[in-house]
């Protein structure tokens, strides 16, 4: 029996019959006798990687991610660009939203799925989302623009100036709104309080006019759209954005990936933001600025534990660039990844503390091209842990890298502590199988926090928590800001989460 | 500032508060089905299955109490994660029980607890499915006739009987479901007088559904769906015949739909491509890639009988998702549909 308002249809999998994948970690990164430890279970147990170990003594194999090969999420096919998480029906678990474009020339919903727990999940297939049949979605974006403690969702739509806003009203249901949220052809979309008035505001790309759109909430469920500014008046070609507070001085300014369809030579944006919605352009002269080529998205993360956020920038067939930011306005560039990774359609990237270990990994997609253009001669993703010293250890085998990817996004999806991912295959080509990374996690201390606005708006959006604890002897402050756009298309998941190494207590934990 | 907060948890940051919130941790049932919504008094089994939502992975035992309306049969189960309750494996999250044959004919609610084994902490969630012994209420007969105002519209009402020899059915309403794929427009649910044992009784408004006539071969499987108080208890189905509907020929205009091959090819920049459609048709004509995907629409409008041609132009066409550098040389699909027909032809791009 059933009700008559029923949900979910069930598709589930197991995660006993998962395919394990190995990775290398650097050997360097552990102490001396924790290899000792490991060298002696290896040589007892596994002769061959005693050879490798003996070959290469600066790497061992160890599991990181498992592919998820069976479930809803990999056996519905779509054309799927973006994805975003979110605990919709606040029962503590992340669900999470694939957007989709056409495919085969037949429309798709956006697809829905909800977590069951314990690594199921089920495809919403009624209400409005399923329902509501988009030509072509690529980003989506969620945020209780009520404040109602319901998360809403914004769907940008690629080539009409329809954009789909759906009003969360409890219980599971979704409501379509037909709002004057309008867009120009919304390759990605941000829930930001750009003003700090406690409601969300929504901020849009354009890629007709290609002036991107800011609609400010007026607080009683409608918005106003924004017609001055440097924000609304640029005419780049954005296609991703990317807001953070980087300067800290309590505001979320704004980093706008640019990809010139026309050229090679576009120039990406980073706005700062001065309080009541005046924003000024940093100069194109600018190290952040200068030599970006076709950016598709970018990621702000503080990866070295300085307190100040820095941004990874991902370029099309171009090589990707991290930018540690100094502190004091200026940024220095630094490039993590191979030379021949130049190469590579880059297209998403998040950062996340995949070993918890106390300091952020960065994880790229590489896309496989556009059909009927040359194959990229790089088409790995590109996993970097962090060394905690400023150097990042690449990671080079297993599913999650040699699979390939268009975007992804970072979310513990099982509540076990550790940062899953899922990457979204839209461009690849057939089949188009869409796949969850499990984390196989390790013995490292976590911590999650859930942040609630009370006086800010309600889903926490420009929130930043800083916590401190003792890893490896060190005092070590950790932050992070809740500002979901990471990548291109994609949200991470609204939670913030700390690996804490082996530390056994937080000593302090400040939220902002 | 909060100090000294334990890791390996989940916690929720109110703004403002003084303390940290962990996150609970009551284990409680999802999912649950069971295989019947209506059983026969003394005779049918009921299996419930469900799983649960145990974000910190505790182990727990769970139960679940199976109550009619008055509370004058009730029954309480243990339900199990062991593959021998046709929960499936043992030890996958899956949880089942066999409910037995019940005495009396009511209504009965089934709801689901949980007690965790380290803390004893107890979690309820109560009414999570329901089934009946009442019936069966069944689908008698279905009336069906043309409307007098859209000659491509049924109107359809079904009746509905109450074969209990004792129970009247409340608050009740029928939902009509058709999922050939010549039936389109069905309505939804209308509501249902009371019926009484043994009585039929019609909902006061009718349903309508349309057709593809292309497809449709002179008749509809129909299921409805009967409820009280929002639960669906019965379903029943039936086939019904109607006459089949003839399409006037349009002797002056095109016999048949066509797709003609475009001119030239391979072309570069533009090409003509040309189609026929024999009668009023909504049309789409729509370039795609060799993976399938749309990169031009060049019609999608109402268009009258007749002959067409278009051209498709490279310039202007910048699908920004998938080829934001312009089209690249190769192989494109162009698709006609108009009304049910549909033909795709290859044509080339040399650059």
């Amino acid at each position: 029996m059933h009700k008559q308002t029923a949900l979910h249809k069930k598709v589930g999998f197991k995660i006993t019959e998962l395919i394990k994948d190995v990775l290398q970690i650097n050997f360097n990164t552990i102490s001396i006798k924790q290899k000792r430890c490991i060298m002696h279970k290896l040589i007892k147990i596994i002769v061959c990687v005693f050879f490798l170990s003996f070959l290469y003594p600066n790497t061992l194999m160890a599991q990181m991610f498992t592919k998820i090969s069976t479930g809803p999420i990999s056996e519905i096919l779509g054309n799927s660009q973006g994805s975003s998480w979110a605990d919709y029906d606040n029962d503590g678990l992340l669900d999470v939203l694939i957007t989709n474009t056409s495919f085969y020339g037949e429309n798709k919903p956006n697809l829905l799925y909800h977590n069951e727990g314990a690594g199921y999940f089920v495809l919403v297939d009624t209400g409005a989302i399923y329902n509501d049949i988009i030509s072509a979605s690529c980003s989506s974006s969620w945020g209780d623009y009520d404040n109602d403690g319901n998360p809403d969702l914004f769907v940008g739509v690629a080539d009409q100036s329809i954009n789909h806003l759906y009003h969360n009203e409890g219980n599971g249901n979704f409501k379509l709104i037909t709002s004057e949220l309008q867009g120009d052809a919304t390759s990605d979309a941000s829930w930001i309080d750009y003003d700090n008035d406690g409601y969300l505001d929504i901020y849009l790309t354009s890629q007709v006019n290609n002036k991107n759109i800011l609609y400010h909430n007026n607080g009683l469920g409608g918005f106003t759209k924004v017609d001055t500014g440097i924000i609304v008046s640029d005419t780049d070609c954005a296609i991703s954005l990317s807001w953070a507070d980087f300067d800290n001085d309590g505001d979320l300014d704004l980093f706008a990936s640019n990809f010139d369809f026309n050229s090679t030579s576009a120039i990406n944006r980073l706005y700062i933001n001065h309080g009541n919605g005046y924003f000024t352009s940093m100069s194109s002269d600018a190290v952040i600025l200068k030599d970006a080529a076709n950016t598709t998205g970018a990621s702000w993360g503080d990866y070295d534990n300085d307190g100040n956020l820095d941004l990874y920038v991902v370029n099309n067939q171009s090589a990707n660039e991290l930018f540690h930011n100094n502190g004091d306005g200026t940024f220095e560039k630094i490039i993590i990844d191979p030379p021949e990774a130049a190469a590579a359609f880059s297209v998403g990237s998040t950062w996340g503390d995949f070993d918890n270990d106390g300091d952020l990994d960065l994880f790229t997609t590489n896309d496989r091209g556009f059909p009927g253009d040359p194959t990229p001669s790089f088409r790995d993703n590109l996993l970097f842990i962090n060394n905690g010293n400023g150097q990042f250890t690449r990671i080079t085998t297993g599913d999650i890298i040699t699979d390939g990817g268009h975007s992804c996004t970072a979310a513990d999806y099982d509540n076990d502590g550790d940062l899953d991912i899922l990457i979204v295959n839209g461009s690849l080509g057939a089949p188009y199988v869409n796949y969850l990374y499990l984390n196989n996690g390790n013995s490292n201390n976590w911590v999650t926090l859930t942040c609630v606005g009370t006086v800010s708006n309600k889903s926490a959006i420009g929130t930043r928590v800083k916590a401190k604890a003792k890893i490896n002897g060190k005092d070590i402050w950790q932050m992070r800001e809740i500002a979901q756009n990471t990548g291109c298309h994609t949200n991470n998941s609204p939670r913030v989460h700390f690996g804490l190494g082996k530390a056994s207590v937080i000593d302090s934990l400040i939220v902002r | 500032m909060y100090t000294n907060v334990a890791p390996n948890k989940f916690y929720t940051v109110n703004e403002g508060a003084s303390n940290l919130i962990i996150v609970p941790t009551n284990i409680f049932a999802k999912k649950s089905t069971i295989d019947k919504s209506y059983i026969r008094k003394g005779i049918d089994s009921v299996l419930f299955l469900t799983r649960f939502s145990n974000i910190y992975n505790q182990s727990f035992s769970a139960h679940i109490l199976v109550a009619n309306t008055d509370y004058t049969e009730v029954d309480s189960l243990n339900i199990f994660d062991d593959g021998f309750h046709n929960d499936s494996l043992a030890n996958d999250g899956l949880y089942g029980a066999y409910i037995t044959p019940r005495k009396t004919e009511d209504f009965f609610t089934i709801s689901v607890s949980t007690i965790t084994n380290e803390n004893n902490r107890y979690f309820n969630t109560p009414d999570i499915s329901r089934f009946t012994t009442i019936g069966p209420v069944v689908l008698d007969s279905i009336s069906i006739s043309k409307s007098i105002h859209n000659p491509n519209i049924y109107i359809v009402k079904p009746f509905i009987k109450n074969e209990s020899k004792s129970a009247t059915i409340k608050n009740d309403s029928v939902k009509l479901i058709s999922s050939d794929s010549w039936a389109k427009g069905i309505s939804t649910f209308y509501d249902l007088p009371d019926i009484n044992p043994g009585s039929t009784v019609e909902p006061s408004l009718s349903f309508q559904i349309g057709y593809i006539d292309s497809l449709f071969p002179g008749y509809f499987d129909f299921k409805v769906e009967i409820m009280s108080d929002g639960w669906v208890y019965w379903t029943d189905s039936k086939q019904i015949t109607v006459p089949a509907v003839g399409i006037d020929e349009q002797s002056n205009l095109p016999l048949t739909f066509n797709l003609e091959q475009n001119y030239p090819n391979p072309f570069n920049p533009t090409t003509t491509i040309k189609y026929s459609i024999p009668k009023q048709s909504y049309v789409t004509l729509k370039v795609y890639d060799i993976l399938g995907r749309e990169v031009a629409t060049l019609v999608n409008e109402e268009k009258q009988a007749g002959n067409y041609e278009v051209e498709f132009s490279l310039s202007g066409i910048r699908n920004l998702v998938y080829h934001p550098t312009g089209m690249a040389s190769g192989i494109y699909f162009y698709q006609l549909k108009a009304g049910d027909y549909v033909s795709t032809k290859k044509m080339t791009l040399l650059k």
